[in-house]
């Protein structure tokens, strides 16, 4: 197989941080060459300096045995490497013929749009790319947009394709669906590059996986020599439990129930439909679907961000149906958002003030109106150390604190106020894998306590398998069937994913 | 009063209002070029005050209107350029720079016009060139068919620019950059060079309307375009950035100018309204457009400088 | 990666969009549009020419006394502190009271704290429509909304203080306090209780009858021996706690005896009080706010001038005379607190200084008087709002500026034009104020208030401002005025002479001034010289040129073969008038270059003619106080005929004859 890529020595600074050290990475023809690691560990930045967006402060980068200098990605695309990026880079008001077209050099002047539209025509028949080359971005979902991505590497015929993350947005059979394309593109001959934290996925599509950690390449092994369990504590860095333990226990009471809900989300069409579950202390439901699927709004209508239509929910014997948050979360309710920077906590305000934020109000952290500074640190320091939260200080502002950390804090305040229901909507997603196990180890405890109802959403469909008692599969605002864990398999959960009932599939 | 309805009245109105519109039609051209790939250019009012002098100070020393016209372009293109160089290379804060470029433009035209001619003389104008045969039609052809080369130039400029932006490859590289200038420069297109080429469209439509509006009305004054600069710019937002629009709001705010004219001139808006009576063709064109563009909104990128990987 | 999504933005600038363009339309100028009808001439004339002589409507002549009737006097009042202000508003209020008791049967109404100008401006043009006889503003504050007020109701006596101008109104009467006066006479008492020699006065703003009082107590304490005297103006009538933190920092600075002047000093009163130092009041008697500390307060009794101005009113004048109260008409009385142990000698000896003032043996502002600057050479700058070669308003004064430094060799002559934002303009005045010189004029009716200001700060210097009937109170302004009705009066004979379609148009910029002057003679001028329809459009802008140039179409669609208009802005419209061979008629500058074979005439301003009585004026140690006018009889206005357009002979005689007529008086313009 030909060296399509060989890049050595790789070092890239930032002030402050050592963002690529020394690193080393190789590509060959026909092969999908993984790089695996935490969030910060430097692939996004490697394959930045690959496409020209940034130039390496040493080290030297050859394309077939050349070596070269990238400035731009004008360059990277001469040189016939494309890009799929996490966010897509497609103009929405465009059409799909006009961002691939967009940038392809030719002659000046009039478009002729009418070859470039047969063209895509053809490469989605030959890939399996079904897409119409007419629409506009913004009519098309997710996974459409990232097949126009593949186009437009597929129009400019790359040797050399990044992709990063490519696998978030995508329901379970859609990845299936893209690996199969992607494995075909490499049989082609293309050299594929691949960025990802998901084991499972690097497992299933890779040749060959480079571990990245702290900017520096802990190693490289061949994907049919590796292990999940062997791939995260390569990139944590010690010993790590995937999955975690999950004693049984015993349910109780139904501490949420939530009836018939009908939402409108927030282009006024109807984003929960019909929406009935019910969650017991001492058990998690866990919420799978993929990204978009009605997740946001239902979270938000439980924790009384968002009005019904119509339904009810219903917290211990409460009816907290339309009320204000403030009531929801005297009725019991504890809430981790799912943007934990922007609703999770606010950024210019110190750890101790986050850790207070929804206690405030009340004695002891306040008196008369006045907060009590000095209640309000000893109780933020035995937070912090009770959660691990790894902070300098607790006047430090919030939006100092790594992903992780900033969830644990969030975490901390939800908790320790002995909720009845405990609504954590995608409590890992952009977490390292040393806070995942932490969080998760938090919330199998309170489980086990027995007195709290725990509603996990989440789009990682590990996650959901690792923790729930039961799963309920949301699709298009409707849950289209409900598992308990140990009749789950990832394949029947996938499908209704994809909006095909249990009983079809 | 029913003589205000009469063909030659409603002529006169309607040529009046066309030609308050034209340079607001030209500036306002020349800024949602600009916007579309995500710059605002605030300077415009300054650019035309410069094409504006240099057009007139050209024709006043010539005779010659059309070399007046040419060296309004120019001007433009140089001030184009510059607000350009300020906006994109400099990453200049947009809604700052280019109250700079304003500033600059009234202050050095006064100066110019100052040292350079003093006492403001009539200057030759754009003779009327009525197209054969249309200029004939009763009424409309007097309407339509009867002006001066330039005006006719300026409402050609809205077709052909509603094809570059919309069917041209440069145009839509110009959409591109201001929507989603990173999408852009990942396919290889120079945000720099497109936004470059765009800002000094408008600089030279700019430089022309201004020259257009002097060597239209034959003088130069301190300040002649009266903020119209900043009421292109009013124009764009209300014209959701598409030729056709601004056209129409350049219109609408040259129709009621002239509408409120001939009402005054006539005594049905009586003296003591007359000043408040002023304030008619933007509260009118601001509604109008605000109901119509409802629906569109601006460029993502607009206003925001573009930064590598940033 | 940047989010290119900030909506809110778009947002904030598609609404400065639509300011800039509310702004725009309602043009750049500071003044504000006058919104009366009263003085509007009609846009076509449906009566007889001749009708429109007015000389049988002149409110000045022909006031026929029965139209008076004075019995039961209905008196109002405006004033911007509370009746029991101990102050300001009260004075004011006792004397209206008094007069109520002196003559049964008077009614009185009051509205006061109208410290926002335009509540006084609606209650003061109330009371005028309510028919009261006689209503009076009480605030030096008020002096621009009176001018409006006055205008619009000629039959009705108003009366402003505390002011020595009249406002060039006929039926304003000013009325002022000579606090310095009691200021002295309580001063030297102040210097003789003091045991530290240091003194503290707390002062609202440098201007009107609280600088008298502050300036008088100034020099009464120096005379009386005091070693110092400080004084602090707080800059506000009514920061009451600001005038108290004022007067703890003259007692940290020493002070055993304070005063101040104005309704915020009811708090460093109490702070004399609590600190155990004496207090001298003034406006009225302060005693009950310091029972033991109180030495003396200086009393106004407005009723005094109040019986002046009822008299005067009787006897069928309404205004135009400036009234005073001082220690000798009893109108300002030193009254001491008898609670207080005032030694006798100092008593005596403050009776002695009152007689002193009374029979002019003591001058109050002794400490202040200061001989004029030596004049010779003058240095003149000029601060107006368009450009210098505007063919129209600056250019008429930066001409007349140049004549006066050709007469007079080694005149500096400054000038900074161009100023249209006021801002700019109030910088340049006080900058050339700074620099010395010494004469600064700002030529632009909307610097009016930055001028107020800033004249405040130069007392030495000398402003002229213009076109301005009114010299804002100040000592040091002088106004000046064009009566441009009369040049546009005879032009309009002569283009109504012209006009063959008897449609004439004229441009203006805002119904103001002396554009407003210059419309009303011209209109009134044509309508006498027989045109059938006088159209006039004013734009609603001073600089917009492409806006003038179309009313002039719009104009000449309507039939118009004579134009003229006003203003810097009209330079387009006359080129319209080349283009379509219409006549023009120019004023403020010759505008014939504009147009050389079409315009006819130019009212031409020589503000020399003023800048010259100024300039005398100044030499003879008169800084201002004063408002001059340029006119056809004074020479200040001049027609300047196009010697290349053919006027036939006979029209010259009938334009000579008006011109005489005008002079003498015996043709109205009918502008106001």
């Amino acid at each position: 197989m030909t060296q399509l890529l060989e890049m050595r020595g790789i070092v890239k600074r930032f002030p402050g941080v050592l963002a690529n050290d020394r690193v080393d990475f190789d590509l060959r023809a026909g092969e999908v060459h993984t790089l695996l690691g935490e969030n910060g560990a430097g692939k996004s930045t490697l394959m930045k300096i690959l496409y020209g967006l940034y130039q390496p402060d040493e080290g030297q980068l050859l394309i077939e045995g050349e070596p070269t200098r990238i400035t731009s990605p004008t360059d990277a695309i001469s040189h016939g490497i494309g890009m799929v990026h996490q966010h897509f880079m497609l103009v929405p008001s465009l059409t799909v013929t006009e961002n691939v077209a967009m940038g392809t050099l030719s002659k000046r002047g009039r478009m002729n749009l009418r070859q470039v539209s047969d063209r895509i025509r053809e490469l989605s028949e030959s890939h399996g790319l079904a897409v119409d080359p007419d629409a506009y971005i913004w009519q098309l979902s997710v996974g459409e947009r990232q097949r126009v991505e593949i186009i437009k590497a597929l129009y400019r015929d790359v040797k050399l394709l990044v992709l990063d993350e490519p696998t978030a947005v995508l329901t379970p059979g859609e990845v299936d669906h893209l690996f199969k394309i992607l494995r075909g593109m490499a049989e082609a001959g293309r050299g594929l590059v691949f960025i990802s934290h998901k084991l499972h996925e690097v497992l299933a599509l890779s040749d060959r996986i480079t571990v990245l950690r702290h900017g520096r390449v802990m190693g490289e092994v061949e994907a049919q020599d590796a292990t999940r369990e062997m791939l995260a504590s390569m990139m944590v860095g010690r010993p790590v439990r995937l999955a975690p333990d999950k004693p049984p226990t015993e349910t109780g009471r139904a501490r949420l129930t939530v009836r018939n809900l009908n939402v409108m989300g927030d282009r006024g069409l109807p984003a929960l439909v019909d929406l009935s579950l019910t969650v017991r202390e001492g058990e998690i439901l866990g919420i799978a679907g993929v990204s978009g699927n009605g997740q946001r709004e239902l979270a938000e209508t439980i924790a009384g961000l968002r009005k019904p239509e119509s339904g009810a929910i219903a917290v211990d014997d409460d009816d907290v149906t339309g009320r204000k948050p403030s009531a929801v979360r005297a009725a019991g309710l504890a809430y981790v958002p799912e943007e934990r920077q922007r609703d999770g906590a606010i950024g210019a305000f110190s750890v101790s003030e986050n850790m207070i934020l929804v206690n405030h109000r009340h004695p002891p952290m306040s008196r008369r109106g006045f907060l009590r500074n000095g209640e309000i640190r000893q109780r933020s320091r035995q937070l912090v150390d009770e959660f691990s939260v790894a902070t300098p200080g607790l006047d430090v502002p919030a939006s100092n604190l790594s992903g992780g950390n900033l969830q644990k804090l969030i975490l901390a305040r939800e908790l320790s106020g002995s909720p009845s229901v405990l609504l954590a909507s995608q409590p890992t997603r952009g977490v390292d894998i040393g806070a995942a196990e932490y969080i998760h180890d938090r919330l199998i405890e309170q489980r086990g306590s027995g007195s709290v109802a725990i509603l996990l959403i989440s789009e990682d469909l590990d996650e959901i398998l690792g923790l729930a008692d039961r799963i309920a599969v949301i699709y298009e605002g409707r849950i289209v069937g409900e598992v308990n864990a140990e009749d789950a398999d990832r394949q029947g959960i996938g499908l209704m994913m994809a909006g095909v009932s249990r009983e079809d599939a | 009063m029913a003589d205000i309805f009469s063909a030659t009245v409603i002529v006169a109105t309607l040529s009046s209002g066309i030609r308050l519109a034209v340079p607001l039609l030209l500036a306002s051209l020349g800024e949602a070029f600009g916007q579309r790939s995500g710059v605002l250019n605030l300077g415009v009012d300054g650019i035309m005050l410069l094409g504006a002098f240099g057009g007139y100070f050209t024709t006043l020393k010539t005779q010659s209107p059309w070399l007046g016209l040419a060296v309004g372009l120019g001007i433009g293109l140089v001030l184009g350029l510059l607000s350009s160089v300020i906006s994109v290379s400099l990453l200049a804060e947009q809604g700052i720079s280019g109250i700079g470029v304003y500033l600059f433009g009234l202050g050095m035209s006064d100066l110019l016009f100052q040292k350079l001619v003093g006492t403001p003389l009539p200057a030759a104008s754009f003779q009327k060139a009525p197209i054969p045969l249309l200029s004939e039609i009763p009424v409309v052809g007097d309407l339509f068919f009867n002006h001066s080369i330039p005006i006719y130039l300026a409402f050609l400029a809205i077709p052909v620019s509603t094809v570059i932006i919309n069917r041209t490859r440069f145009g839509m590289n110009i959409r591109a950059v201001g929507e989603n200038p990173e999408a852009a420069d990942s396919q290889g297109i120079s945000v720099t060079r497109v936004r470059y080429a765009a800002v000094t469209i408008g600089g030279v439509l700019a430089g022309a309307a201004g020259a257009v509006l002097a060597i239209g009305l034959g003088i130069f004054q301190q300040n002649l375009t009266n903020a119209q600069g900043f009421i292109a710019i009013a124009l764009v937002y209300f014209g959701a950035w598409r030729p056709l629009g601004v056209m129409a709001g350049s219109l609408v705010y040259g129709m009621v100018s002239a509408v409120v004219l001939l009402l005054k001139t006539r005594g049905i808006i009586p003296l003591g309204a007359s000043d408040l009576a002023a304030m008619i063709p933007a509260v009118i064109t601001v509604l109008a457009l605000v109901v119509a563009a409802r629906r569109f909104r601006a460029p993502t990128a607009l206003t925001k400088p573009f930064i590598r990987g940033g | 990666m940047h989010t290119y999504r900030k909506p809110g933005f778009a947002r904030l600038l598609a609404v400065l969009a639509v300011l800039a363009l509310i702004a725009t339309a309602c043009g750049d100028d500071a003044e504000e549009p006058t919104t009366t009808e009263a003085a509007a001439p009609q846009t076509t004339a449906a009566e007889a020419p001749e009708e429109d002589m007015p000389e049988d409507d002149m409110p000045e002549d022909d006031m026929p006394e029965e139209d008076m009737p004075m019995e039961p006097l209905r008196i109002a009042v405006v004033a911007p502190s509370a009746s029991n202000d101990l102050a300001f508003t009260q004075s004011i209020v006792d004397a209206v009271n008094v007069i109520a008791d002196e003559n049964p049967g008077t009614e009185v109404a009051i509205t006061d704290g109208t410290f926002i100008v335009e509540d006084a401006a609606a209650a003061i043009r109330g009371y005028a429509e309510e028919g009261y006889d006689l209503v009076i503003a009480h605030g030096s504050q008020y002096g621009g909304s009176l001018q409006e007020i006055a205008g619009d109701f000629p039959d009705t006596a108003f009366a402003w203080g505390t002011s020595a101008d009249t406002l060039g109104q006929p039926n304003v009467s000013a009325y002022n306090a000579a606090s310095d006066q009691g200021g002295f006479v309580m001063g030297v008492v102040a210097a003789a209780l003091s045991q530290s020699g240091v003194i503290g006065v707390v002062g609202p703003i440098e201007v009107g009858d609280a600088k008298l009082y502050v300036d008088g107590f100034h020099n009464g304490a120096l005379t009386g021996g005091a070693s110092t005297v400080n004084i602090n103006y707080i800059g506000s009538f009514s920061d009451v706690a600001l005038a108290s933190e004022a007067a703890q920092a003259h007692i940290a600075a020493g002070a055993d005896v304070l005063t101040g002047s104005a309704q915020m000093v009811v708090g460093a009163v109490g702070v004399a009080q609590a600190n155990g130092v004496f207090w001298f009041g003034t406006q009225a008697n302060q005693t009950a706010l310091a029972p033991d500390l109180v030495v003396a307060s200086q009393v106004y009794k407005w009723e005094v001038v109040l019986r002046q101005i009822i008299a005067d009113i009787s006897a069928g004048s309404l205004g135009g005379k400036a009234y005073e109260i001082d220690l000798a008409n009893g109108g300002l009385v030193v009254e001491f607190n008898d609670g207080f142990d005032l030694p006798a000698e100092v008593r005596a000896g403050a009776d002695t200084v009152i007689s002193g003032i009374v029979n002019g043996a003591i001058n109050t502002m002794e400490a202040m008087a200061a001989p004029p600057e030596p004049m010779e050479p003058l240095r003149i700058a000029v601060v107006a709002p368009s450009a210098s070669n505007d063919l129209a308003f600056t250019q008429s004064i930066v001409d007349a500026v140049n004549v006066i430094a050709d007469e007079n060799p080694g005149t500096e002559v400054a000038i900074t034009d161009g100023t249209f934002i006021v801002e700019d303009a109030a910088a340049a005045i006080r900058g050339y104020a700074e620099e010395g010189y010494d004469l600064v004029i700002a030529h632009g009716s909307q610097y009016g208030g930055s001028l107020q200001e800033i004249a405040g700060d130069f007392p030495d210097t000398a402003f002229a401002w213009g076109t301005s009937a009114d010299t804002l109170g100040q000592p040091n302004v002088s106004a000046y005025n064009a009566a441009s009705d009369q040049g546009g009066f005879v032009m309009g004979v002569v283009a109504a002479a012209l006009s063959q379609s008897g449609v004439i148009g004229v441009v203006g910029p805002i119904e103001v001034g002396d554009a407003k002057l210059y419309v009303d003679g011209f209109h009134n001028g044509a309508l006498t010289g027989g045109a059938s329809t006088v159209n006039i459009n004013y734009i609603g802008s001073f600089s917009d040129v492409a806006l003038a140039s179309e009313a002039a179409q719009a104009h000449i669609a309507a039939g118009a073969d004579v134009l003229t208009g006003s203003a810097q802005m009209v330079v387009g419209a006359v080129g319209v008038a080349q283009a379509n061979g219409v006549f023009w008629f120019g004023t403020q500058a010759n505008q014939t270059a504009l147009a050389p074979d079409l315009v006819v005439a130019s009212q031409v301003y020589k503000w020399e003619v003023v800048l010259r009585q100024i300039i005398a004026d100044i030499s003879a140690g008169s800084l201002g106080g004063k408002a001059y006018e340029i006119d056809l009889a004074n020479g200040g206005l001049v027609l300047e005929p196009n010697p290349a357009f053919d006027i036939p002979p006979e029209m010259f005689a009938g334009i000579n004859q008006v011109v005489q007529g005008i002079i003498a008086g015996t043709i109205d313009t009918g502008a106001n």
